[in-house]
């Protein structure tokens, strides 16, 4: 047994154990008869299968990525030439909440949360 | 025999699979920790070499695929007792099933030979007879997989508390049997 943990101080124990000092005698036996390998290796690296690959980083975060600036990109060219964010940044900083507001403190937060994701698989 | 100082640490030989899928790093993994792994199934299916190496090698393939849900937050031999447990578990209830729907009993576990065990040896493992399920896994994983508390609860999936509790029974069970046979009013097992 892990002695570390479940006699942390053996010295101050007034009386023995015998059946966790037995336990223990059988246990280091046991682990230190060594079990041959004997092919055991070979036989399992043979019935690995292929590994399911992870999607990419590059797809994985890309998708979102891309589909942010697109939607970006949409936007400045359906309000103007970006008044949507310029309207959205004037109502935050009057506390204002507005449709432009409400949708642009939305985008912000997917990006953020979005960045968290990826610092955390990192 | 295993090799003395390894130059990679299990740590390391993770990285190259997960880096490039290198089988030849987890073909180290493997040889590392078949012993240890397969010792110990050995003892959870009562000796019965041919299943406990079943078990351990679809072990160690759950761990290839799976080796990205490792989180270094255990050791990697505790990971690998942990995905061993819970094949176990599942080939008993696969048995317990067959066994409903043939409506059969089930086979007698194979044992060690009696002439390779020692008196003591023989003492514990028919104290052992009487501890429950939690109990026996409880005492198999700290003492026979030399795990903390905290790592037997990661392993067996149950509350730090339950391993403590289970330790402590399982000790009384076996204390009480084992000064039965002392005064000779044990009983056959």
């Amino acid at each position: 047994m892990n002695t570390n943990t479940h006699n942390p101080s053996p010295h101050l124990s007034l009386h023995r154990d015998p059946v966790d000092e037995m336990l223990k005698a059988d246990a280091a036996e046991h682990r230190d008869a060594y079990i041959d390998d004997g092919g055991f290796t070979l036989r399992v690296i043979d019935a690995l299968p292929p590994r399911p690959q992870g999607v990419s980083l590059a797809v994985r975060y890309g998708i979102p990525f891309g589909l942010a600036a697109l939607a970006a990109i949409v936007v400045t060219f359906l309000t103007d030439g970006g008044s949507f964010f310029i309207d959205a940044a004037m109502d935050i900083s009057t506390s204002t909440l507005t449709a432009s507001s409400f949708g642009f403190l939305v985008m912000v937060g997917a990006m953020l949360v979005l960045a968290a994701t990826v610092a955390r698989d990192r | 025999m295993p090799s003395p100082a390894p130059a990679f640490s299990d740590n390391d030989l993770i990285g190259r699979v997960l880096l490039s899928d290198d089988r030849n790093a987890f073909a180290e993994l493997v040889r590392r920790h078949q012993s240890a792994l397969r010792a110990s199934l050995r003892k959870m299916t009562h000796g019965n070499i041919e299943l406990s190496d079943d078990i351990a090698q679809e072990t160690f393939i759950l761990a290839w695929k799976n080796i990205r849900s490792f989180r270094y937050e255990a050791k990697f031999s505790t990971w690998l007792y942990r995905i061993a447990f819970n094949a176990w578990q599942s080939e008993i209830r696969k048995k317990h099933e067959l066994t409903m729907d043939d409506e059969q009993m089930p086979e007698p576990e194979p044992q060690a030979p009696e002439s390779e065990r020692t008196g003591v040896q023989r003492d514990l493992a028919r104290a052992m007879v009487d501890l429950n399920d939690g109990e026996r896994n409880a005492i198999l994983q700290c003492y026979y997989n030399d795990l903390s508390h905290e790592e037997a609860a990661f392993v067996l999936g149950i509350p730090l508390g339950t391993v403590k509790t289970n330790i402590l029974k399982a000790k009384e069970k076996m204390r009480a049997r084992l000064t039965a046979y002392q005064t000779g009013q044990g009983v056959a097992a």
